[in-house]
């Protein structure tokens, strides 16, 4: 359970979020904790102080009260009303069974009976209690030489007030103190991360394929060990990339060297066969161009991967372009359209577009009984270029696939030679070294239209 | 009289293959292993033209290249096994007039080959008359012969016949197309890389200052052309 919940505050809030929060929480407690002290110390110290000066004066006003009725005619009702209210007291006194008070609201039945009681067995008592719904100390002394006792009552309103006054401060003090952790808090944690938006940045341009990234050292010491694990990363990873380079390289020449001895072994062959050999060396002829085109396929989509693959992209008049690579790929039959609003110009790599085009004219003459048209369009930056065919067109939930490496349609080829698989996993390949993409459309009624976009580069 | 060709390559099978095919469309042909060998047997035999495979044993396809134009304008052809590598603009900066990548097509070799015999062998049609004279430079495109200041430059065929094309145009942008057409026979899709490398050659030899051309300029993204010293070079292409 805590461990789900630690995952969720963490998928939910921020490092710099909990950062703040937990500041804020630390400066609330704090000043929480101080205010609560505070009032506390506050409160019972002016409680004390303002009992000890009502008994102080409890008894003073006892003692006057005490000469007053030792008179013979005493004037109960001008000593009360002498008496000093300063404080906010105000006094009762009973006089054998006779009651009197400073107010009409209080009287004998406002005193707590427990110490009416107290008192009037001779003992001096002071108790807290809510008189007229607002809470008082009572203080009673008993005068037993004049057979009377002496009440006062001493309200708290005004010392209430006070600690109401002291309350709402020290509430507004931890509400500010609150608020300033939590800016604390914000301030310390974007200070602490800013070091890692470099290893984001960083992370980033090594993912764009920018292998060459690599961090400077932060000036924390702390942070210090990430930037080097980093940079050990990327190096590693840069030694593997050219390692793998290095190696479709060799075995490229590796590879192409007892290719190139067979492929012209084959020529030789196939000008000297007499009638009799000469199935056989259709045959080898056949396998060995196979061969030789798996392993160029090969070799090409391995530099895909091991990002050696580059951009090579020169300027080519767009008309004459396509118009010279369709001769060249002996396909000079396909009608050609150049769309009016197509770049006139455009900056692409001959030999990947060559490639491009060379795989899917074989494509459409595998399953398609062979291309009916070729169309260039554009605007912007961009190149189409489309290849056409008749042939039955390739069912929607393969559209994406036929893409794939080694895809086997469920298509017949219509030739006996087959395919390397690759041809159409390259063409995507290569419009996307070129910023593009390929994809496919069927044509009503009938037949496919495999479409190829290149961006053009920066110059 | 059969041209000769030397063939420089350490691959036993394929020099053998190579052979056959060269020696069925009529060429004599003259092995080397390797580019001592292979430097010895030019001295000895003097070929017409020169197939080199740039990954060589011991002395560098590249080094074969830079020793054979140091005394000669023979026509090379490099073998590479690298079609999209810094290898070929190398080889074409070392000297070779034109490359063949691995594995080769019989009839598509062969065509290089005669291309570039027909490039060292046949004088520049007189069509293209002359002499021209571009600055300091005298061209005589029918003796063959450039003139820098009065002091005759030492240029491979294809390197005179490149400039024989500009001088022809002056004032006039060349596409790369139209040159790979022109002087290297190729109709499709030669590499423009070709045109590149000979210009960049041309230029150390008939400019002052190679690194900022007055004679022929760059004409970003559509080719070249050749201006006489003082035209700013703002002609209509």
């Amino acid at each position: 359970m805590m461990a789900t919940t630690s995952r969720n505050d963490e998928r939910g809030l921020g490092l710099r979020a909990r950062g703040t929060v937990a500041f804020a929480l630390l400066a609330l407690l704090l000043s929480a904790s101080l205010a609560v002290l505070t009032y506390q110390i506050a409160r019972s110290y002016l409680l004390d102080q303002r009992e000890s000066f009502a008994l102080r004066q409890a008894y003073v006003n006892a003692r006057a009260t005490n000469e007053v009725l030792r008179a013979d005619e005493p004037d109960v009702g001008g000593l009360l009303a002498s008496l000093p209210a300063s404080s906010g007291g105000y006094a009762v006194v009973r006089r054998g069974n006779e009651w009197f008070a400073a107010a009409v609201a209080t009287g004998r039945a406002a005193l707590p009976e427990s110490l009416v009681d107290a008192t009037n067995e001779g003992n001096a008592a002071r108790q807290r209690a809510v008189i007229g719904g607002d809470p008082a100390l009572v203080v009673g002394i008993p005068l037993p030489a004049a057979d009377a006792a002496y009440f006062e009552v001493f309200p708290y309103a005004e010392l209430q007030r006070t600690l109401s006054t002291l309350g709402w401060s020290l509430l507004a003090g931890a509400s500010i103190t609150t608020i300033l952790g939590a800016l604390v808090g914000s301030y310390a944690s974007r200070r602490v991360l800013r070091p890692l938006r470099g290893f984001t940045i960083g992370a980033a341009a090594l993912a764009r394929g920018n292998f060459e990234t690599r961090l400077a050292a932060p000036g924390d010491k702390d942070l210090a060990p990430i930037a080097t694990s980093f940079n050990e990363m990327a190096e590693a990873l840069q030694q593997r990339l050219e390692r793998e380079a290095r190696f479709a390289s060799d075995v490229t020449h590796e590879l192409r060297t007892p290719l190139t001895a067979l492929s012209a072994a084959v020529d030789v062959l196939d000008r000297r066969a007499d009638e009799r050999s000469r199935p056989a060396v259709d045959v080898l002829r056949t396998q060995v161009r196979y061969f030789e085109q798996l392993v160029l396929d090969l070799l090409e989509i391995s530099r895909f991967d091991a990002g050696a693959a580059e951009l090579a992209p020169e300027q080519v008049s767009t008309r004459d372009f396509f118009e010279s690579l369709l001769r060249g790929l002996d396909h000079d039959e396909v009608e050609l359209e150049v769309a009016s609003d197509a770049p006139h110009a455009f900056r692409l790599d001959k030999r990947r577009v060559e490639r491009v085009l060379a795989n899917l004219l074989e494509n459409a003459d595998r399953y398609a009984g062979g291309a009916t048209r070729v169309e260039v369009s554009g605007d912007h930056g961009r190149l189409r270029v489309a290849v056409e065919d008749a042939g039955p067109g390739v069912p929607p939930d393969e559209a994406d696939a036929v893409f794939e490496r080694f895809h086997r349609s469920t298509a017949l080829s219509t030739e006996s030679e087959r395919g390397t698989g690759l041809g159409l996993a390259l063409v995507a390949e290569h419009a996307a070294l070129h910023g593009g993409r390929a994809w496919v459309e069927n044509r009503e009624p009938a037949g496919a239209r495999f479409v190829v976009e290149l961006a053009e580069p920066a110059p | 009289m059969a041209a000769r060709l030397l063939v420089i390559e350490d691959e036993a099978p394929v020099r053998a293959m190579l052979r056959l095919i060269l020696e069925d469309e009529g060429f004599d042909v003259i092995e080397a292993a390797d580019g001592e060998t292979g430097l010895a047997a030019f001295e000895e035999h003097g070929p017409d033209l020169v197939l080199v495979d740039l990954r060589l044993p011991g002395v560098h396809g590249f080094e074969v290249c830079r020793a054979l134009r140091g005394t000669s304008d023979v026509p090379i052809i490099i073998l590479t096994a690298q079609v999209d590598s810094h290898d070929v603009v190398a080889g074409l900066e070392a000297g070779a007039d034109d490359y063949v990548t691995k594995p080769f097509v019989a009839k598509e070799l062969a065509a290089r080959i005669r291309a570039a015999l027909r490039r060292s062998t046949t004088a520049v049609s007189e069509a293209e008359g002359g002499p021209h004279v571009v600055g300091s430079l005298e061209i005589r495109p029918e003796a063959g012969v450039v003139r820098k200041a009065g002091t005759t430059l030492h240029l491979t065929k294809t390197e005179f016949r490149l400039l024989c094309e500009f001088a022809e145009h002056i004032g006039h942008v060349l596409s790369r197309e139209q040159l790979l057409e022109r002087v290297w026979g190729y109709d499709y899709l030669g590499d423009s890389r070709l045109v590149d490398a000979h210009v960049r050659r041309l230029r150390t030899k008939i400019e002052d200052d190679p690194a900022n051309p007055r004679l022929l300029r760059t004409v970003r993204g559509f080719g070249y052309k050749m201006t006489r010293p003082g035209d700013d070079g703002d002609d209509v292409p």
